[in-house]
């Protein structure tokens, strides 16, 4: 039943969906909607169930001391804390706005920032010629790059023509035609959703194998 | 260890250190190089040019905290043209963080425009759900945000809410979704721009741009902000320049840089080629 009852659940919420969209009748019904409405409802409760097995877990590995537990007890911590502060002051609360403003926004763009400094690295050990398709990519990546920064057109007023041009063609036919490969893929998957025979999104129960 | 060794094996903190100097170098002493106008933001500034006063438009902040280098100039730009075209503006999330920085950008602009919260604008706030909570909203606004907004205060008080009952053609002249991810503007196409036939445009972060392209082409996105430079390029044509101007120096800086280093890489490699050719 453990695995039954979910395939069922996903294969009659699938062809609700497929009936809502391909058929008039479906749009009638509002069945997607109705779908819709369920669905927002469990995303608010996976909110709180997130919550709750998080600190469980966090608790857990306090409680037994395991590896970096302080860490488990510096989340529980921050976590409950911010959550109540959150609740009393409202979201646009001073201390609490102040918190995402000052600690959570500087932290997060720092850390995207450190990006720039691993692509310039990691630009300068894979740029190599070692083959001809490695110089063609080579040499689109800095046009490109020199296109995207203001100094291209400073010193060749094409320079951005250049770059559209690459982003605007040869880009764009190359996404095109992984971005039909992925739709393809994704309706197969879930077709085979529907039909029972993936069962990835079950969790445990047989990840990403077949029925045989 | 010889030259061609030395050149392709040059310490990472060294490259690390010279990006971190010619950067602080381009903020501190800004090289003040123009910026040309690319097709894709000039079509996104043009189509909100062409908006009548009154028009409602809705903006998708679909990115979380680390993006806000890039989407963050972005947003200000355009929000500046909003209010200066005197269009209505509501502000949803399907990101927790959206609503958040949203809010504050929005509100000194709104201030400093004379704008009336509730009148003029409103955020509605960060949604869980995804998808189904943006389909929902084309059925009905108040039932998929519980009826409140960011503040948790009731929409049904809100005059412009009172308006725009449904994200739909009939109420929402346009929508702009600044994303970094999914759920992001792919999905407010399939769900809302196109069922319902409401244009669209994207404010996106410049890795995002290739992926993006196919959908300028095609019209289903009448426009793009690419990156940083896009910003500065919004910043120019709505007249209000900013950080975003001085920011794409760092960039020309960067690049500059990180072409140095290639060229250097590479001159060792070839060398080492050579070198092995000989012997």
């Amino acid at each position: 039943m453990r695995k039954e009852l979910p395939m069922f659940i996903t294969a009659v919420s699938g062809l609700v969906v497929v009936f809502s969209r391909y058929f008039q009748l479906g749009e009638q019904w509002n069945l997607t909607t109705t779908l819709d409405r369920w669905s927002l409802v469990s995303a608010a409760f996976a909110i709180g169930l997130g919550l709750g097995n998080l600190t469980r877990i966090h608790y857990r590995n306090v409680k037994r001391r395991r590896e970096h537990w302080p860490f488990s007890l510096y989340l529980i911590i921050v976590m409950w804390a911010y959550m109540i502060l959150g609740l009393y002051q409202d979201v646009e609360g001073t201390h609490f706005r102040w918190i995402y403003d000052a600690v959570l926004m500087q932290l997060s763009a720092t850390i995207y920032g450190i990006i720039a400094f691993y692509i310039s690295s990691a630009a300068y050990r894979a740029f190599k010629i070692r083959t001809r398709e490695a110089a063609v990519m080579m040499i689109a990546a800095v046009i490109v790059m020199f296109g995207v920064a203001p100094i291209g057109d400073a010193i060749w007023a094409n320079w951005g023509k250049v770059s559209d041009w690459i982003m605007n063609y040869l880009n764009v036919a190359g996404r095109r035609g992984i971005l039909l490969g992925a739709y393809l893929g994704s309706f197969a998957v879930a077709m085979r959703i529907i039909l029972g025979l993936e069962r990835a999104h079950l969790g445990g129960i047989g990840t990403g194998t077949t029925i045989q | 260890m010889d030259w061609s060794e030395r050149l392709q094996q040059i310490d990472r903190r060294w490259i690390y250190l010279f990006i971190i100097v010619m950067v602080s170098i381009a903020i501190l002493r800004p090289l003040g190089l123009p910026v040309r106008i690319t097709d894709t933001t000039r079509m996104l500034y043009d189509h909100i040019e062409s908006l009548p006063p009154g028009s409602v438009v809705w903006l998708g902040m679909e990115y979380s905290t680390g993006s806000i280098a890039e989407l963050n100039p972005q947003i200000i730009a355009v929000v500046h043209h909003i209010f200066k075209k005197d269009l209505k503006l509501i502000v949803s999330g399907m990101w927790q963080d959206g609503p958040m920085i949203a809010q504050g950008l929005i509100e000194p602009l709104a201030e400093k425009y004379g704008k009336e919260y509730g009148v003029d604008w409103v955020n509605l706030g960060f949604r869980a759900g995804g998808t189904p909570y943006i389909r929902l909203m084309t059925e009905d606004i108040m039932e998929a945000t519980a009826g409140v907004d960011h503040f948790s205060k009731p929409l049904k008080d809100y005059p412009l809410m009172q308006q725009v009952p449904r994200l739909t053609k009939e109420y929402v002249d346009f929508i702009i979704v600044a994303d970094t991810g999914t759920p992001g503007s792919p999905e407010w196409l399939a769900y809302v721009s196109d069922p319902q036939g409401i244009p669209m445009g994207v404010c996106i972060i410049q890795m995002s741009v290739p992926g993006m392209m196919p959908y300028v082409q095609a019209g289903q996105y009448v426009g793009l902000v690419p990156g940083l430079r896009g910003a500065a390029e919004y910043e120019i044509l709505v007249g209000e320049t900013g950080p975003a101007v001085t920011g794409t120096d760092t960039s020309s800086m960067a690049a500059i840089l990180v072409t140095l280093f290639i060229i250097l890489g590479n001159i060792g490699y070839v060398m080492s080629v050579r070198r092995k050719e000989q012997e």
